[in-house]
């Protein structure tokens, strides 16, 4: 569904905010393995990150008068004339959102684990847990920045109907 | 121009101004969503130029040197350096937004007015 009007930027913002949520999982599910050791099998817990991709870019709008067409009817089945939304900006299309994994290991001395190599490391992913915190502090923000564009759509779409 | 009392100039430029403002919005609504996609470039979310030449005067024809021509209208004060097609800030996306919104609020309720007055002048009531 194409709309044109205010309402859709709601949709921008809502896209948004599932590119928000999906990282505050991958970052939640990051912090949550950050110290998980290597399983029996050697395979170490990979690290997850959120790639957006995709998206036309926008072109900018254009402010045609064409909202001013006045059509001739000569016949009563013809449709009147429709207010047009002139140069509508194509922000509909937006890009997929992926979970990506990144490989990624850290030897962690340790020669009292039960999982310990013969030198007495233990493999762990390579996590940064002071980084991930950073990343959701920014995908918190973020998603606030959404959360008020919403509430000023909502209040603009009010006042339009309130005319 | 034939006299209407719907088509006036003033609520030209008024319906104009409410869908520079909406699109306005949608842009801002747009960066602020793409913000922090790696690579994002900003959109240009200020149209306010289409408002400018909405609002321009018709152009009087000078066909003597001491006519006077059509003022200019004054431009905005000092223009803000464009930040188009870089980095999103969300300082700066805020601001707008809150702009934008108050002026989208101002010609809403300024088309209010024009309607409670032509009301008033259809009714002959308060």
């Amino acid at each position: 569904m194409k709309t044109g009007g205010i309402l859709s930027a709601l949709r921008t913002s809502l896209h948004g905010l599932t590119a928000q949520t999906r990282r505050m999982e991958a970052i939640s599910e990051n912090i949550a393995n950050a110290e998980k050791v290597a399983d029996r099998s050697g395979k170490v817990y990979r690290r997850k990150t959120v790639v957006e991709s995709g998206g036309t870019t926008p072109t900018p709008p254009r402010f045609g008068d064409d909202m001013m067409l006045e059509l001739r009817r000569t016949r009563p089945e013809h449709l009147s004339p429709v207010e047009r939304d002139s140069g509508a900006v194509d922000y509909a299309t937006e890009g997929e959102i992926k979970v990506v994994e990144i490989n990624g290991e850290r030897l962690v001395y340790s020669p009292t684990h039960p999982r310990a190599d013969a030198d007495g490391f233990v493999k762990m992913p390579d996590i940064n847990v002071v980084e991930e915190m950073v990343d959701l502090i920014t995908a918190t923000r973020a998603y606030e920045a959404n959360i008020s564009v919403i509430s000023a759509t909502k209040l603009l779409a009010r006042r339009a109907m309130s005319i | 121009m034939k006299p209407d009392i719907l088509e006036t100039e003033h609520m030209r430029l008024l319906r104009k101004a409410l869908v520079v403002y909406g699109k306005q919005h949608r842009a801002i609504a747009h960066n602020v969503a793409n913000a922090n996609r790696p690579g994002y470039k900003r959109v240009p979310t200020d149209f306010s130029r289409i408002l400018q030449d909405a609002a321009r005067p018709e152009k009087l024809k000078t066909t003597r040197e001491k006519h006077i021509g059509t003022p200019r209208p004054v431009e905005g004060a000092a223009p803000v350096q464009s930040t188009d097609g870089a980095e999103v800030d969300f300082a700066r996306e805020m601001t707008d937004l809150a702009e934008n919104q108050i002026r989208y609020e101002f010609v809403t309720r300024a088309l209010n007015r024009h309607f409670q007055m032509l009301n008033i002048s259809i009714t002959g009531k308060p």
